[in-house]
């Protein structure tokens, strides 16, 4: 007769579906067997069905509660979405086009207040001169006196702003304190920043220049 | 024959056979499928019913045979691992709450039967784990029978076990000896169908450990049986 030992290297490797030979695996096949053939052991029938039936019931009704309320959610979201959508598509059709852009233009009144006035390109030194323009987005005015530049607009002192479809309005106000000439470039496009000198922003923005206003100061 | 087998308790024999199918399955434990031959013919037409009638939407009716099906089944297995009544009637409900919940997404991989004790190990695990500071039996020395703990109070006298032969009795009470770990190892090797494979996953523990805990359990119960006089 084998040894316990053995008995249990030799389950352990029937286990693994090795096993050979032994003394006893007759009984321990038996063994087996009755463990498989041991009787069911009734329980008293305390309405466990009953309990597991109701509470399959709940969960369903509960699952019912959450999808209906998921699904009034989503419905709800769904709504929200589809008429957000219908708005934005109504703004990308009903939507006005852009208005074009503004032509450019640059002119200029002399004196201040009730005695502004048209005059042919020349005023007297002191005399005030305002001088508009309209420019599209990409516009600006650059105002010179003599050589030098004395107002950038906009962006300068003295220099206003203002939208209109399509552009800009400008207007600026210059002192005319010396006899020289000044110089209105109304400049349209991507043109490098002025450097200061007349003659080297005409040149740079040679291209972009749309209307040239010169006024002789005496 | 032992020497314990040799006193005066009563000799019960063992005797029903090996029947082919058990007996040839132990060279093939690996192969899942093997096992599953050895369901009856009866089991798989109660399986088709309650599948066919929750493919068909109805399910508290496909619970209910489920339930009529295998309530005791599964309460018995709960009952010899956890040897408390009212513990294991909670499980089975809880066990049947699970599964018919999860029925209508059976795939029929393995018999319902097996589904269920895969289920019922688990949550008997669980329960194993929760009552882990109720003082449980000694580490088991598999060899010694005087290592086996004393019988647990009423086990198994408070079971209903009329129906038991004198030899199912025994076997009972020495399962009931075994440490929680070893029992349901060997009553899910020999009871429920499930491969190693299957059992390990449920269990969370290696297939290799779970063979080794039922070459452990069967020499022990053994001999506990021989010692009452069980010839195997």
């Amino acid at each position: 007769m084998s040894e316990p030992s053995d008995d249990l290297a030799w389950i352990e490797a029937r286990e693994r579906g090795e096993g050979g030979e032994h003394p006893r695996a007759a009984v321990y096949a038996r063994l087996g067997a009755a463990i498989a053939e041991l009787p069911e052991i009734a329980a008293s029938d305390d309405g466990w069905q009953r309990a597991v039936l109701d509470e399959l019931d709940r969960d369903a009704a509960q699952r019912v509660r959450v999808r209906t309320a998921l699904d009034r959610r989503r419905a709800v979201v769904s709504v929200v979405i589809g008429a957000l959508a219908i708005a934005a598509l109504g703004l990308l059709i009903l939507r006005p086009d852009p208005p074009p852009p503004v032509e450019p233009d640059l002119a200029y009144l002399a004196g201040r207040g009730a005695e502004l006035r048209r005059t042919e390109g020349t005023v007297a030194v002191g005399t005030p001169l305002a001088i508009t323009a309209r420019v599209p987005f990409s516009g600006a005015l650059w105002i010179y006196r003599g050589e030098r530049l004395v107002l950038r607009c906009p962006g300068g002192d003295g220099c206003t702003v203002r939208s209109l479809p399509g552009g800009l309005a400008l207007s600026a106000e210059v002192l005319t304190d010396a006899a020289l000439t000044y110089t209105a470039l109304l400049v349209v496009g991507a043109v490098p920043p002025p450097t200061g000198v007349l003659a080297t922003d005409a040149d740079a923005a040679l291209g972009a220049i749309r209307e040239t206003l010169t006024i002789d100061v005496h | 024959m032992p020497a314990a087998a040799a006193s005066d308790a009563p000799t019960w024999a063992l005797g029903s056979p090996v029947g082919g199918a058990r007996g040839a399955s132990h060279g093939r434990l690996l192969r899942d499928r093997s096992l599953r031959s050895s369901m009856t013919p009866n089991r798989q037409a109660d399986d088709a019913a309650i599948l066919a009638l929750s493919a068909r939407g109805q399910r508290r009716e496909a619970a209910s045979a489920l339930m009529s099906a295998y309530g005791d089944a599964v309460f018995s297995f709960c009952l010899r691992q956890l040897r408390d009544r009212d513990v294991a009637a909670d499980l089975r409900q809880r066990v049947f709450r699970e599964a018919c919940r999860d029925l209508a997404r059976f795939r029929g991989r393995s018999s319902l039967r097996t589904w269920l004790f895969g289920i019922a190990s688990q949550r008997c695990l669980d329960e194993g784990r929760r009552r882990v500071r109720v003082p449980g039996p000694e580490p088991f020395d598999a060899l010694s029978s005087a290592a086996i703990d004393p019988v647990p109070t009423d086990w198994p006298n408070s079971l209903d076990l009329a129906a038991h032969s004198e030899r199912s009795r025994a076997l009972e009470e020495c399962l009931g000896k075994l440490p929680d770990e070893l029992r349901m190892s060997v009553l899910l090797r020999h009871g429920s169908e499930l491969s190693y494979q299957e059992m390990s996953q449920r269990l969370g523990v290696k297939a290799t450990t779970l063979q080794a805990r039922v070459a452990r359990a069967e020499p022990a119960l053994r001999e506990c049986l021989e010692a009452k006089g069980v010839e195997l």
